[in-house]
């Protein structure tokens, strides 16, 4: 199953690590979102969707699979931002020079050198991480499973 | 592709001491890189350790030597600035004696610096007139600890915190500022740990917390008495633990018997049953750990309040085991190393106590006895405390009365721009040395790049003006900091076993104590005795004050100051970092949203907020992150801290930061 990188919310700090990190490696083109809020943290990243509503809805074809990673071909893309429109997390930017959008690439060049995603390596609290899907919730459900069982030891039930 | 190749540097920022890697190509810093065997943070860095290069790059640096004159600045050589500080600050000894001198070393210079520094200071003009700005933050931790503990610094490494089955974070906020430490409070809490957060804010620390207890500001004392009053009803006291490794305890018990929970609530705004529920989670604990920062410390209780936190872990014996200790959040890359290394007005190297009647000054008392015409020259090394020290209105006007004042740092500050002469200093990675973070970990930073223009690393300016001032070369030539580390070795037994040599290529560095070179670091302190005398603790019994200053019809709100994460203490680095200030850039409060509405206040408004002291504009947010009454200011700003009040703890002489009474109005348009 594709690796992928997930974002575990009940770990988020919203310390905003990650976006700094993402910049940086992307000149400036930030991939990974942290919509403000007062008490919550929901990091929002790229989850390369297969079937994929940004590249169905490419006029240009400027966005290809390439394994499990999803990229943006700026040389075809003309910044029409229609696939911001259909990408349901809000995660695809228009660059401020216009075009081309930019998206998460899971640091690819970091990927071929056997490392991970900048993110993912930065993240402070540990709230994000890169691999298959069933390695990503298993941990989770573990977690979930520790609340549970943390309420039914102070008598507080289910 | 270029060939590059990677150097180690230590995070110039906070004293988590995350190691990262710089990207070096061609001489130039284009890139960093995750150090990601790095014991405490596995590789990981917050916001600000990711956008160093913004400071490393910008077009701010300084790089020349620069006078001040009547037309402005005027850039001068090496040569003639040397010349002019060694002269000034020996005329003035000359003339009105060694304490007319007043010396500010810089937390964030490596221990080397530091090191030399106090010894410049002590040695060549003759005074103990040096302090670091850890008075502003941990001084109460020096004071309180090293009499209760015979140790003032953290008792177990931050990744021990996973082992902790109850963590009380009181005054603290570490997923905002410490941010890689949640990482291990997180791990902790899956393994089933209960998070105990008090804070008179709901900060991200407080979003995860199984208890949170919005206390007011500077009611901390009163929660941990009537915390320590519960675990002795309830007999959840360690009694082995206080019989064999205590002293003091009946003291302890006297002082709490008629404290009333009652009377803990009334002044807390906390419910009994939640105090009840917060000690047994403590008390009853296998392995308690106390996290504390400037929440407690920030206080003209400051001490008393360390001194509290510190009777509760020896109450439930939460000391001296994995999980179980005292973790004081030190703020500084190096606020730890500056104070081991002795630049402090009443310690030498290594903690050796100066004698009370030859103590010097503290920051605060240098700079009232500037104000006062005592102190006639002050010499500033990477501090600047026209932003962090407090009531900065009446700083700003001593500051400028003196004779002769000297700045050494990367940027014309605030402080800086009040100078008489400023001396261009290196950046972090464009020198070499050692830093000891919060944890005891001392490591070393590598240079990766060479500085810019006449810029220097600040151990050679030390050097060069301690001989020009004391006209000898034999005692200040080092040929690089190496040697410095050397030197402290022989000096600071706890430090007697790192080397630069040692230092240099391990990831993670060494934790004191190290006493000898065989020595592999000490992860856990006062795990069979406790460094006092007689080996044992000692309890001290505290009694709960009111604030200094409590609000009244013209000042109606409690203000309290703090940090937030994308910025960083006085501004100085992060507000010239375009991806970190973007996030707050403008100064601001935050106001809950019932006294917003009361004022007829909208989101992001500018507003007036005064105290007895001074008043500054700044936007307000709605949030209810913050207690009604209570008006929280980040203080990474110029001017807050004309509102602060300077205050100090008697003991620690730390300033009252966090409670201060203020209003809140609309600007006239």
């Amino acid at each position: 199953m594709s690796a992928i990188i997930h974002t575990e919310l009940s770990r988020c700090i919203a310390c905003h690590a990650c976006q700094v990190a993402c910049g940086r490696e992307h000149g400036g083109a930030e991939n990974i979102y942290l919509p403000p809020s007062a008490d919550r943290a929901v990091p929002l990243v790229c989850s390369q969707c297969e079937p994929t509503p940004c590249l169905a809805v490419c006029p240009p074809g400027a966005l290809r699979r390439a394994g499990d990673v999803v990229l943006v071909d700026s040389e075809k893309c003309t910044g029409c931002g229609l696939c911001l429109w259909a990408c349901p997390f809000g995660v695809i930017g228009l660059a401020t020079t216009g075009r081309p959008v930019h998206k998460c690439n899971l640091c690819l060049d970091r990927l071929e050198r056997g490392s991970k995603p900048a993110c993912v390596l930065t993240c402070p609290a540990r709230a994000l991480s890169y691999g298959p899907y069933e390695e990503a919730v298993a941990p989770a459900r573990q977690r979930a499973a520790a609340v549970q069982v943390q309420a039914v030891a102070r008598g507080e039930g289910r | 592709m270029k060939a590059s190749h990677l150097v180690p540097t230590i995070c110039p920022y906070c004293g988590a001491g995350c190691g990262l890697y710089l990207v070096v190509e061609d001489g130039r810093a284009v890139g960093l890189e995750y150090m990601t065997d790095h014991p405490t943070t596995g590789g990981a860095l917050c916001s600000k350790g990711n956008a160093v290069l913004e400071v490393l790059y910008h077009p701010e640096r300084l790089t020349k030597p620069l006078v001040k004159s009547d037309d402005g600045w005027r850039i001068a050589d090496w040569g003639e600035v040397l010349e002019i500080v060694a002269s000034r600050l020996g005329a003035i000894r000359q003339a009105d004696g060694p304490e007319a001198l007043g010396f500010l070393s810089s937390s964030k210079c490596s221990n080397e610096e530091n090191y030399l520094f106090q010894k410049m200071v002590r040695t060549v003009f003759g005074t103990n007139n040096v302090d670091n700005c850890a008075r502003l933050c941990h001084s109460p931790t020096v004071a309180a600890l090293a009499g209760m503990l015979g140790s003032a610094a953290a008792t177990n490494p931050l990744p021990d915190l996973a082992n902790a089955d109850c963590l009380l974070v009181i005054g603290a906020n570490p997923s905002e500022n410490h941010p890689v430490v949640a990482q291990w409070m997180m791990t902790a809490q899956e393994r089933g740990a209960t998070l105990i957060v008090a804070d008179p804010r709901r900060t991200p620390t407080a979003w995860a917390a199984d208890f949170f207890l919005q206390l007011p500001p500077g009611t901390d004392v009163a929660l941990l008495n009537g915390m320590m009053r519960v675990v002795l009803d309830e007999g959840l006291h360690n009694r082995p633990f206080i019989q064999q490794r205590t002293s003091g305890f009946s003291d302890l018990v006297v002082s709490l018997a008629a404290l009333s929970l009652e009377w803990v609530a009334a002044v807390t705004g906390l419910s009994v049953a939640n105090i009840v529920q917060a000690a047994r989670a403590y008390a009853r604990a296998q392995a308690g750990a106390i996290v504390y920062a400037m929440g407690v410390t920030q206080h003209a209780t400051g001490t008393q309040t360390v001194q509290a936190c510190a009777d509760l872990a020896l109450l439930c014996g939460h000391i001296g085991r994995p999980g179980a200790g005292l973790f004081p959040l030190r703020g500084q890359n190096n606020v730890q190393g500056a104070c081991d290394m002795g630049a402090l007005p009443d310690f030498l190297p290594g903690y050796l106590q100066v004698d009370e009647a030859q103590a010097g000054l503290t920051v605060v008392e240098m700079m009232h006895a500037a104000a006062e015409g005592r102190i006639k020259a002050l010499y500033i090394m990477g501090e600047n405390p026209v932003v962090s020290d407090p009531n900065a209105g009446e700083l700003r006007k001593a500051l400028n009365k003196l004779d002769f004042l000297v700045v050494q740092d990367i940027f014309l500050s605030e402080t800086a721009a009040l100078a008489d002469v400023v001396l261009p200093a290196a950046a972090w990675a464009e020198k070499e040395g050692s830093y000891t973070s919060t944890e005891r970990r001392v490591q070393w930073s590598a240079k990766a790049v060479e500085p810019p223009g006449e810029a220097r690393p600040d151990w050679q300016i030390v050097c060069q003006v301690a001989r020009r001032a004391s006209g000898e070369e034999a005692n200040w030539h080092y040929d690089s900091p190496a040697q410095v580390t050397a030197e402290i070795a022989s000096r600071i037994p706890f430090y007697a076993g790192i080397t630069a040599e040692r230092l240099q290529g391990r990831i993670g560095g060494l934790l004191w104590p190290c006493p000898s070179p065989e020595h592999s670091g000490t992860d856990i302190l006062h795990q069979e005795r406790f460094a006092t005398p007689d080996g044992r603790a000692r309890f001290v019994p505290v009694r709960y004050q009111l604030p200094v200053e409590t609000t009244n019809a013209a000042y109606p709100f409690t203000l309290t100051t703090g940090r937030i994460g994308t910025h960083y203490n006085a501004g100085a680095m992060t507000r010239r970092s375009p991806s970190l200030s973007r996030y707050a850039p403008d100064p601001f409060v935050e106001l809950n949203p019932q006294d917003a509405a009361t004022l007829g206040l909208a989101e992001g408004e500018w507003v007036q907020v005064t105290t007895a002291r001074g008043q500054v504009k700044v936007r307000v947010a709605i949030t209810a992150r913050t207690a009604p009454g209570v008006v929280f200011a980040p203080f990474h700003f110029p001017g807050i801290n004309d509102l602060t009040m300077d205050a100090l703890d008697p003991a620690a002489r730390i300033p009252e930061f966090k409670v201060a009474a203020c209003q809140v109005s609309r600007l006239e348009v």
